[in-house]
């Protein structure tokens, strides 16, 4: 990977450096997050921080605002070397951040909320005084918040009042009352409607007029033309680049971003599939979704599933893929739509019932979602289908053991024996165990929602193996997986999703990528999920 | 180091702590009070607490699917009232005994529903059903003295004698056995684990989790009836009141069992031994001719030493056992949230 060298393209704008990380490092349990990453920021400028999910981005964020503290590299704030321990000693140095999620309390004052948590530093007063003077507070305020469109009267109602652009503007003007060299941007067009997010843009505009550096992290590339000045690109915990926004064009910002190399990475020795192709016409179809419909998250989806294949869905953040598989599971309720499993049409109302038709999913965000964490392997991999270890209408710890173990070899889980718990294994084995807890159910079609999600990459590729397998033995499959990469060479075939609807569909990938190769099929899919007109 | 990682193995099995506690009490009392251990002393003061042991199993499995039951100890209170007032009214005893199971089932049902189907928080709901129903024992006893059914047969229920044990004992004996079989053993019992364990992950590996709970009440709400019952038959004579609090004296001994407030972890006989522990107690202390004034404050001090023992032990079990720190910290804070 030392191909990437980092790359310092072209002048930058005016504006001193005002902060400057360099080669920070940081590892999570065994995982590399950040490796000697650099981030160089201006004061004035916009700068905007992109990467794929996983590149690292929320993990330098979290250092620069104390959160977390680096394992290695050095931290310069106007040139001086700085230790940021806390969020108060990021505070203190003019470091603030806004979140994705809006932290408003809804049933206080937006006054209140500007000044949550930091009354006392605000507004000077006397310490011991246990009492905040509300009318000082908001003369303090007034016009900045004017600024960003609050007016005096709306600062007394409450936040809960108002929409999500009002809410950002609140964030905004919170952050500033402790008057921030830094201020951090994370995903701030989330949840925003088209018209509103210019004017956001115009807010950050005029904070940058305001001299205030800004950290700007988002998915939306089209966004970043025409605002930000600087983009450092971070991909697998690396800084892969820092470039001028003038010098550069969407094509190249999305090969630095997924980088094309980086494809050799899932690159393994093909599992032989066409028995399970060869007779293509033999093909039977596995699963029919029927206009799915749920306010607001899923517009009309129809697809079909056939056998032997894996259907991968493609979309950003919020566009609606992992709702489908909920839906589809019987975990969230649909408004209208059904399903036709094997010729039985109707809906799923409960995972359960899914299960008994034959569908499981190991699901996303393994440790709340996935994970019983108090069960042993066993307990684990028996759950969804106890009737397996029945005998005599109890649970028979002998057949418990025989299955788990059956499991841990097939699958080489490491772990000292079958009565560990789950939450003691490591990130790719509880992965495993999951696994072979949908499997114990014997399902004619797998869901896999980001299955690779946080687990090292020697474990990846088995993950990747074994679905190829499950596939190639006749198992239908779905993945959604938000490393465009991953979900491309491991697909037959793509449904992308934007907002809800499908919006494209590519047959055959892997044929196309031999034939026009693989950034082809990455570009077309990232315009397709992403705003950007073609 | 090799020894303490052995006595960290040994500790870290869950209940020992308590059970070597009982024991502790036990040799404690016999040393100091002198019929402490007469054979008749034990069997009338174990006697009078199967009323407890039998709500305690219930409501395990509530606590242990993640709920919490209040309403068992008034429940209980009231399915005596009916039993007995059924008895009175010259029904035979069987009647009797099946008016008190359902007078608690239909609680559990009650419970069951609002929580599981509406959606309201249990404590809420457990809580409202415990007004109600020692609201209800109320208006029936303002209505009819519940004083003595002359039905033989309604009081040999609980008073016969069998092997030396009063048959109270030996019905908590069977239902203790039954029930931990069930939620050791079953399918329905792994799944009140998986429920409490965490709602979501259990949902999506294809748990019913809402039916799960629902069941763990109904099973609350039909044993607190059936205690109930066993109570009007060994009294005799049901006033207002009866039965109150006995939910809390319950939740203290699952919870010195080490039966997990968050869900998810204990078992019956644990909880039962957590009941033990509390009567047993009592009986020592009412014994020893310590003034019954403070026993309340002994018991709380007992429930909170207990408690953190059992916490601090936990910890230097897993200090020394091999896992890592980071999983330590887990636990632990787990074990944080479960107090």
């Amino acid at each position: 990977m030392q191909d990437n060298a980092f790359a310092e393209v072209s002048s930058l704008k005016a504006g001193s450096q005002i902060l400057k990380m360099s080669h920070i490092s940081k590892r999570y349990q065994g995982v590399q997050a950040l490796d000697k990453v650099e981030l160089d920021v201006r004061s004035g400028e916009i700068h905007a921080l992109l990467g794929g999910n996983g590149a690292g981005k929320s993990t330098l964020l979290k250092i620069l605002s104390g959160l977390t503290n680096p394992d290695e590299g050095t931290i310069f704030f106007h040139g001086q070397r700085v230790a940021i321990e806390s969020p108060r000693s990021a505070q203190e140095l003019g470091i603030s951040m806004i979140h994705q999620e809006l932290s408003i309390i809804p049933d206080l004052s937006v006054l209140e909320n500007i000044f949550l948590g930091q009354e006392r530093l605000i507004t000077q007063r006397k310490s011991w005084s246990p009492w905040v003077n509300r009318r000082e507070m908001a003369e303090k305020v007034r016009s900045v918040a004017t600024e960003f469109g609050i007016t005096e009267e709306e600062l007394w109602r409450p936040a809960g009042e108002f929409g999500a652009l009002k809410k950002r503007s609140i964030e905004i003007v919170k952050a500033l009352v402790v008057r921030p060299k830094i201020l951090i941007l994370d995903e701030p067009t989330s949840g925003l409607e088209e018209h509103e997010k210019e004017l956001l843009f115009g807010h950050m505009r005029s904070l940058q007029r305001l001299g205030v550096a800004l950290i700007w992290v988002t998915h939306h590339l089209d966004e970043v033309f025409g605002l930000a000045d600087t983009a450092t690109i971070m991909r697998d915990g690396k800084s892969v680049a820092q470039t001028s926004i003038e010098g550069i064009n969407l094509n190249d910002l999305i090969s630095l971003m997924f980088g094309s190399q980086a494809a050799a990475l899932i690159e393994q020795p093909k599992i032989d599939r066409t028995a399970g192709k060869a007779g293509s016409k033999e093909r039977f179809k596995t699963l029919e979704v029927v206009g799915f419909k749920r306010e607001g998250v899923l517009k009309d989806i129809s697809f079909d599933l056939w056998d032997g294949e894996i259907l991968g869905i493609a979309g950003l953040a919020g566009a609606g893929r992992t709702e489908l598989m909920r839906a589809l599971m019987g975990i969230d309720k649909l408004d209208s739509g059904s399903i036709n499993v094997f010729g039985k049409i109707g809906k799923i109302g409960h995972p359960e019932k899914a299960y008994e038709l034959g569908i499981a999913m190991v699901p996303e965000d393994r440790k709340v979602l996935g994970i019983l964490s108090e069960f042993s392997i066993e307990k684990s991999i028996s759950i969804s289908k106890l009737v397996n270890v029945l005998k005599k209408g109890f649970l028979s710890a002998k057949k418990e053991k025989d299955l788990a173990s059956e499991f841990i070899s097939k699958f080489s889980i490491k772990t000292p024996n079958s009565r560990e718990k789950i939450r003691n294994l490591s990130g790719g084995n509880q992965q495993k165990v999951i696994i072979s807890r949908c499997l114990n159910t014997n399902p004619r079609i797998l869901i896999f929602d980001e299955p690779t999600q946080g687990i090292d990459i020697a474990s990846k590729v088995e993950v990747h193996k074994l679905i190829r397998e499950l596939a190639a033995a006749g198992k239908s499959v779905i993945v959604i997986a938000s490393e465009l990469n991953e979900l491309i060479r491991l697909s037959d075939r793509i449904i992308i999703l934007r907002e809800g609807s499908i919006v494209g569909e590519l047959e055959s990938v892997p044929e196309r990528i031999q034939i026009n190769g693989y950034e082809v099929v990455e570009q077309d899919i990232l315009y397709k999920s992403s705003r950007v007109k073609v | 180091m090799r020894n303490q990682s052995k006595l960290s193995k040994i500790i870290s099995i869950e209940g020992v702590v308590i059970l070597a506690a009982f024991v502790l009490m036990v040799i404690f009392f016999s040393l100091n009070a002198d019929s402490f251990l007469i054979p008749d002393s034990i069997r009338y003061y174990i006697n009078e607490a199967v009323p407890i042991f039998i709500i305690i199993v219930g409501l395990t499995f509530v606590i242990i699917a993640g709920g919490i039951d209040l309403s068992i100890g008034s429940v209980l209170g009231l399915s005596a009232g009916t039993s007995l007032m059924v008895s009175m009214w010259g029904w035979p005893f069987w009647v009797a005994v099946i008016v008190g199971v359902f007078t608690g089932l239909a609680f559990g049902l009650f419970n069951a529903v609002i929580i599981t189907i509406f959606k309201v928080n249990d404590f809420i709901v457990t809580l409202g059903t415990l007004y109600i129903a020692a609201g209800a024992l109320t208006v029936i006893t303002d209505k009819i003295q519940l004083i003595g059914t002359k039905d033989t047969n309604f009081q040999r229920i609980s008073d016969m004698s069998f092997l030396g044990l009063t048959s109270s004992i030996w019905f908590a004996l069977v239902i203790v056995v039954i029930f931990e079989l069930i939620l050791l053993k079953s399918p329905f019992g792994r799944r009140v684990f998986a429920t409490g364990i965490g709602e979501v992950p259990a949902l999506i590996s294809g748990i019913n989790t809402q039916r799960t709970k629902f069941g763990a009440y109904l099973i609350s709400g039909g044993l607190a009836g059936f205690g109930g019952v066993l109570l009007a038959s060994h009294l005799n004579s049901v006033q207002s009141g009866l039965a109150g609090g006995y939910e809390l004296t319950a939740i203290a001994g699952a919870v010195l069992g080490g039966v997990s407030l968050a869900g998810g972890r204990g078992s019956v006989w644990r909880a039962i031994v957590g009941a033990l522990f509390l009567t047993t107690l009592n009986q020592g202390l009412l014994l020893m001719g310590v003034n019954p004034l403070i026993f309340q404050i002994v018991t709380g001090l007992c429930i909170l030493v207990g408690v953190v023992v059992d916490r601090g032990v936990y910890k230097f079990a897993l200090t020394f056992s091999t896992q890592t720190r980071e999983v330590n910290s887990q636990i632990l804070d787990r074990k944080k949230v479960s107090l």
